[in-house]
C-alpha cells in the first residue's frame, strides 16, 4: 500500500438514513441496514446477559449470600444462556454476514430481500416472548438446555416455559429463513468469474453455518414442540412416563451444531483477518474449505458427547467419543493454517489483530479442555461441573465473542464509513483478555474439585476465594465492553474517516465506499481469484495476479 | 499508524500483569487446600478415572505450550518493520499440512483407545454387577438422595457402606432428572425417572486410616469417613442444596449399623452420627423460595 486510503466525504443520503425517520427502519429491506439492525438487537441481548451475569456473580462471590434467591438465580442462569447462545451470539453473526457476504460476493442485496426483512422482524417477537416470560410470574428456569420432566407441566405449571418454546420456535424460524437467504444468494449472485474456489473464506464458512442450521433448526423446533404439546395436551413424549432422554437427544442433535454455528463464521473471520494484517496469502485456501466441512460433517455426530451419564451403552459412548475427539483434527488444522499463515508475515497488530490473536491464543484451551470432556470416563467427572462452564465459555467467549470484537474493529469503518478509536480499542482489548482470563481460567479447578454448574449458593469455605476472585475479574471484564461501547459511541461521531479501503484488504467489500451505496456496487468488478481486489491493486501496479484460481 | 514502537513492551506489560494475576488467584486456591485436579480418589474406579485425565494433559500440554509458544514468536518476529513490507510468498505446503493432520489424529486415536479401555473396566454393566457384596438403590428425589439396601430399609441423607467392599449401586428418580455426584468415588450416574442406571464403589479401606482434603471429614462416632458430594443437574429451586454424604466405615461397624437400621421401632435417626459441624448437607442458607406442587 504506496498511498494512504484518501480521506473520503461520508455518503450525505446514505449518513441521513442511518438517523433517518423510524418508518424507514420498519420498511427496509436492504441487506445493510437489516445487518445494523441484527447486531444492534442482538447487542443490546449481550448487555442484557452480560448484567444477569454479573449479577449472578456477586450471588456467588461468598458461600451462603442471598443476594438473589434460589429460584431467581435460576431464571437468571437460565435467561443468560439461552439470550446469549440464541438471541446475542448466533443473531450478531447473522446481522455481520447480512452485511458483508452480499458484498464480498459481488451482489446487490441478498436474494429474497424481503424473506431477510420478515427473518430479521421475527427476532424481536423471539426474544420479546422470552422476556415476556419475565412478567408472567417467572422465565424459564430450567437452565438454556430445559430439560424435562423439570419443563413438564407437574414440575414447572407458570408460564415461562411455554414463553421459552414459542420463542425458539420463532427463533428457529427466522433462522432457517436466513441460512435458505444466504445459501441462494451466494450460490445465485455471485459476481461473473467468482467461481466456489473463488469464495473469500468468510462466505465458505457462512455456507457451512446456514447449512447446519438448515439441518438442524427443524429438530430443535420439533423438541419444543413436544415440550409444548406434553404441557398443554397431557402427551407423554418427554415426561416420566415417557421418554426424558429422548428429549436431550433432540436438543443436542440442534445443540452440538449450534456451537459451530456459533465459531465457524468467527473463523472465517480470522481467515480473513489474518492475511490482511500479515500481507501474506492464507496458507492452504483448499485445505481451510475441506476443514469446514469436515468439521460441520462431524459436527452433527457428535451429540452424546452431552449425555454421557445418562446411561448409554458403553459402545455407543465410544462410538461418539471418537467422533467428538476426531472435530479436533480439522479444528487443528485450521488452527496451524492461520499460524503458518501468519509466519514470516508482515504483521501490522492493529486492534483487528490483536483480537484474532486473542482468539488463537484462548480457544486453544477450549479445544484442549474439549479433548478432556471427550474422554467419556473423565466427562463423568467434569460434566455439569464448573469445568464445564469454563470450557463453555473459552470456546464461546475466547472464541465466539473474541472474533465477533475482531470482526467488529475490521468492518465498523465499512458499515459506517469512520474508523473506531485504535487507543480505545487497545484498551478494551488488553482489559478484555485479562478480565476474560482471569474470570474463567481458574473456574476449571473449581469443577475438579466438586462444584457443580448451575447452584444457586454452595457451603465450601475452601471455594470462596476463588469465587470471590473471579467476581472480581469478572467486573474487569464487564468495564472492557463498556470501554468498547464507549468506542463506538465515540468513533461513530469522530472517528478517523475511513476511505474505501482502510486496511489494505483483499476482498471485494473494500473495493466500494464506505458504507456502501444502497446498490454496493456501482459496476460489480471481475472476479479471478478470491483476493480480487488484490489482484486489481497488482494489476494497476503492474504485477503479475496474485492467483490463478 | 506507527505507534508500535511501545507494543511489545506492552506485551511483556500485559504478560507480568496476567502472571501477577494467576499468582494471586493460585494463593488463595492452595492456601486453602483447593485441589488443582479432582480431589484424592477413594475407589477404584475414581484413581482410573484420574489416571486417565493424568494421561491425557501430557499430550495436551505439549500442544498448549507449542501453540502459544509459536504465537509469541509470531508475536515478535514478524512484526512489519516499515510500511511498505509485505510478508513472505509461500502460501502451502502438503508435507506440513500431512503432518499437522496425521500427528493430531494418532493423539487423539491414542486418547480414544486409553478411554475405551477404562468404559470396558470399569463402566460396563459387567463391571457394575461383578460380584457386589452389597447393592444400595439411590433414588433422587426433589430434594433429598434415599438409599435402599438389601436388606430391604430406607436410609435418607447420607449413605453408609462398609470399606473394601463392591457396592453396586442402582439410580432412579421419583420426579425430574438428578445425577449423584462424589468426586472422590466415581463419575456421576444420572437418576432418570423412569429407568434404572447402574455404577458401582469399592472404598479404599485406607480412608479409615487417612481421611483428610476437603471433601471429606472424619466421622467420630464410627472412626469412619465422609465423603462429600452434590447432586450435579439442575432439578429446582432447592438444586444447591441436594447434598450427597457417602460415610464408609469397616465392616464392624457396617454391620452394627444394618443391625440397628432392621430393628423396627425405636430408631427415628435415619443415620449413625449426625455430624452437624463439618458437613454442610443441612444446606446453606437461602431456602429454596419456590416449592414446586406436587
Ligand atoms: C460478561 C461475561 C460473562 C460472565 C461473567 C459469565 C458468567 C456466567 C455464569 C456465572 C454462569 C452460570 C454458571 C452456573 O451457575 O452454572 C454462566 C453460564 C453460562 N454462560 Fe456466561 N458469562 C459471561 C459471558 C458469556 C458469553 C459471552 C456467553 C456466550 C456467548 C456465555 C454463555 C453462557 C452459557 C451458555 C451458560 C450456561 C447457562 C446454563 O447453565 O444454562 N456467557 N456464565
Ligand atoms: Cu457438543
Ligand atoms: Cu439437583
Amino acid at each position: 500500500m504506496a498511498t494512504v486510503a484518501q480521506p473520503q466525504v461520508i455518503d450525505e443520503a446514505y449518513e441521513r438514513s442511518l438517523w433517518s425517520p423510524i418508518t424507514v427502519w420498519l420498511t427496509t429491506t436492504d441487506h445493510k441496514l437489516i445487518g445494523i439492525m441484527y447486531m444492534f438487537t442482538s447487542f443490546l441481548a449481550f448487555l442484557v446477559a452480560g448484567i444477569f451475569a454479573l449479577i449472578m456473580r456477586v450471588q456467588l462471590a461468598q458461600p451462603n449470600l442471598n443476594v438473589v434467591d434460589a429460584e431467581t438465580y435460576n431464571q437468571l442462569v437460565s435467561a443468560h444462556g439461552t439470550t446469549m447462545i440464541f438471541f446475542f451470539v448466533t443473531l450478531f453473526l447473522t446481522g455481520m454476514a447480512n452485511y458483508i457476504v452480499p458484498i464480498m460476493v459481488g451482489a446487490r442485496d441478498m436474494a429474497f430481500p424481503r424473506v431477510n426483512a420478515l427473518g430479521f422482524w421475527l427476532v424481536p417477537v423471539s426474544i420479546g416472548l422470552y422476556y415476556s416470560g419475565f412478567f408472567a410470574g417467572g422465565a424459564l428456569n430450567a437452565g438454556w438446555t430445559g430439560y424435562p420432566p423439570l419443563t413438564s407441566k407437574h414440575f414447572n405449571p407458570g408460564l415461562g416455559v411455554d414463553f421459552w418454546t414459542l420463542s425458539l420456535i420463532v427463533w428457529a424460524i427466522s433462522g432457517i429463513m436466513a441460512s435458505v437467504n444466504f445459501l441462494t444468494t451466494i450460490l445465485a449472485l455471485r459476481a461473473p468469474g467468482m467461481t466456489l474456489l473463488r469464495l473469500p473464506l468468510f462466505v465458505w464458512a457462512q455456507i457451512s453455518t446456514s447449512l447446519l442450521l438448515l439441518i438442524v433448526g427443524a429438530p430443535l423446533a420439533g423438541a419444543m414442540i413436544l415440550t409444548e404439546i406434553d404441557r398443554q395436551f397431557g402427551t407423554n413424549f418427554f415426561t416420566s412416563a415417557g421418554r426424558p432422554v429422548l428429549y436431550q437427544h433432540l436438543f443436542w442433535f440442534f445443540g452440538h451444531p449450534e456451537v459451530y454455528i456459533m465459531i465457524l463464521p468467527g473463523f472465517g473471520m480470522i481467515s480473513e483477518i489474518i492475511p490482511v494484517f500479515s500481507r501474506k496469502r492464507i496458507f492452504g485456501y483448499e485445505s481451510m474449505v475441506l476443514a469446514i466441512f469436515g468439521i460441520v460433517f462431524l459436527s452433527m455426530g457428535v451429540w452424546a458427547h452431552h449425555m454421557y451419564t445418562v446411561g448409554l451403552n458403553i459402545y455407543v459412548e465410544t462410538m461418539f467419543m471418537a467422533l467428538t475427539a476426531a472435530i479436533a483434527v480439522p479444528t487443528g488444522i485450521k488452527f496451524f493454517n492461520w499460524m503458518a499463515t501468519a509466519w514470516q508475515g508482515a504483521i501490522e497488530f492493529t486492534t483487528p489483530m490483536k483480537f484474532a490473536f486473542g482468539f488463537l491464543a484462548t480457544f486453544v484451551i477450549g479445544g484442549i479442555t474439549g479433548v478432556y470432556l471427550s474422554a467419556v470416563p473423565v466427562d463423568t467427572q467434569l460434566h455439569q461441573s464448573y469445568y464445564v462452564v469454563a470450557h463453555l465459555h473459552y470456546v464461546l467467549f475466547g472464541g465466539s465473542v473474541f472474533t465477533i470484537f475482531a470482526g467488529i474493529y475490521y468492518w465498523f469503518p465499512k458499515w459506517t464509513g469512520r474508523l473506531l478509536n485504535e487507543r480505545l480499542g487497545n484498551w478494551n482489548f488488553w482489559t478484555m483478555l485479562v478480565g476474560f482470563n482471569g474470570t474463567f481460567l481458574i473456574m476449571h479447578t473449581l469443577g475438579l474439585d466438586g462444584m457443580p454448574r448451575r447452584i444457586a449458593t454452595y457451603a465450601r469455605e475452601d471455594w470462596a476465594g476463588v469465587n470471590f476472585f473471579i467476581t472480581v475479574m469478572s467486573f474487569l471484564l464487564a468495564f472492557s465492553v463498556l470501554l468498547f461501547v464507549i468506542n463506538v459511541l465515540y468513533s461513530r461521531k469522530h472517528g478517523v474517516i475511513a476511505g474505501n479501503d482502510p486496511w489494505d484488504g483483499n476482498t471485494l467489500e473494500w473495493a466500494t465506499t464506505s458504507p456502501p451505496e444502497p446498490y454496493n456496487f456501482e459496476r460489480v468488478p471481475e472476479v479471478r481469484s478470491f483476493m480480487p481486489l488484490r489482484d486489481a491493486k497488482l494489476a494497476a501496479a503492474g504485477s503479475p495476479t496474485a492467483s490463478d484460481h | 499508524m506507527s505507534r508500535s514502537t511501545s507494543r511489545p513492551l506492552r506485551l511483556v506489560l500485559a504478560s507480568l500483569v496476567a502472571g501477577a494475576a494467576l499468582f494471586v488467584v493460585s494463593t488463595p486456591a492452595l492456601a486453602n487446600g483447593l485441589s488443582l485436579i479432582f480431589p484424592d480418589p477413594a475407589s477404584p474406579n475414581g484413581h482410573n478415572i484420574y489416571d486417565l485425565y493424568v494421561w491425557i494433559t501430557y499430550p495436551a500440554a505439549v500442544v498448549f505450550i507449542g501453540v502459544e509458544a509459536t504465537l509469541l514468536i509470531i508475536i515478535f518476529r514478524f512484526r512489519r518493520k516499515h510500511p511498505a513490507q509485505v510478508g513472505a510468498s509461500w502460501h502451502g505446503s502438503t508435507a506440513l499440512e500431512i503432518t499437522w493432520t496425521v500427528i493430531p489424529t494418532l493423539l487423539i486415536a491414542v486418547i480414544a483407545f486409553l478411554a475405551f479401555q477404562e468404559l470396558q473396566r470399569d463402566f460396563s454393566v459387567e463391571a457394575a454387577n461383578n460380584h457386589p457384596d452389597l447393592n444400595v438403590a439411590v433414588r433422587g428425589e426433589q430434594f433429598s438422595w434415599s438409599y435402599t439396601y438389601d436388606q430391604g430399609f430406607t436410609v435418607k441423607n447420607q449413605m453408609v457402606v462398609p470399606v473394601g467392599k463392591m457396592v453396586h449401586l442402582t439410580f432412579d428418580s421419583t420426579d425430574v432428572i438428578h445425577s449423584w455426584w462424589v468426586p472422590a468415588l466415581n463419575g456421576k450416574t444420572d437418576a432418570v425417572p423412569g429407568y434404572t442406571n447402574q455404577s458401582w464403589i469399592k472404598v479404599d479401606p485406607g480412608v479409615l486410616g487417612s481421611c483428610s482434603g476437603n471433601d471429606r471429614h472424619r466421622d467420630q462416632a464410627t472412626g469412619g469417613c465422609v465423603f462429600h458430594g452434590e447432586c450435579a443437574e439442575l432439578c429446582g429451586a432447592g438444586h444447591y442444596s441436594m447434598q450427597i454424604d457417602v460415610l464408609a466405615v469397616s465392616q464392624q461397624e457396617f454391620d452394627a449399623w444394618t443391625k440397628k437400621q432392621q430393628t423396627p421401632p425405636a430408631t427415628p435417626k435415619p443415620s449413625p452420627s449426625p455430624s452437624p459441624s463439618a458437613s454442610p448437607s443441612a444446606g446453606p442458607s437461602p431456602s429454596p423460595s419456590a416449592k414446586p406442587s406436587p
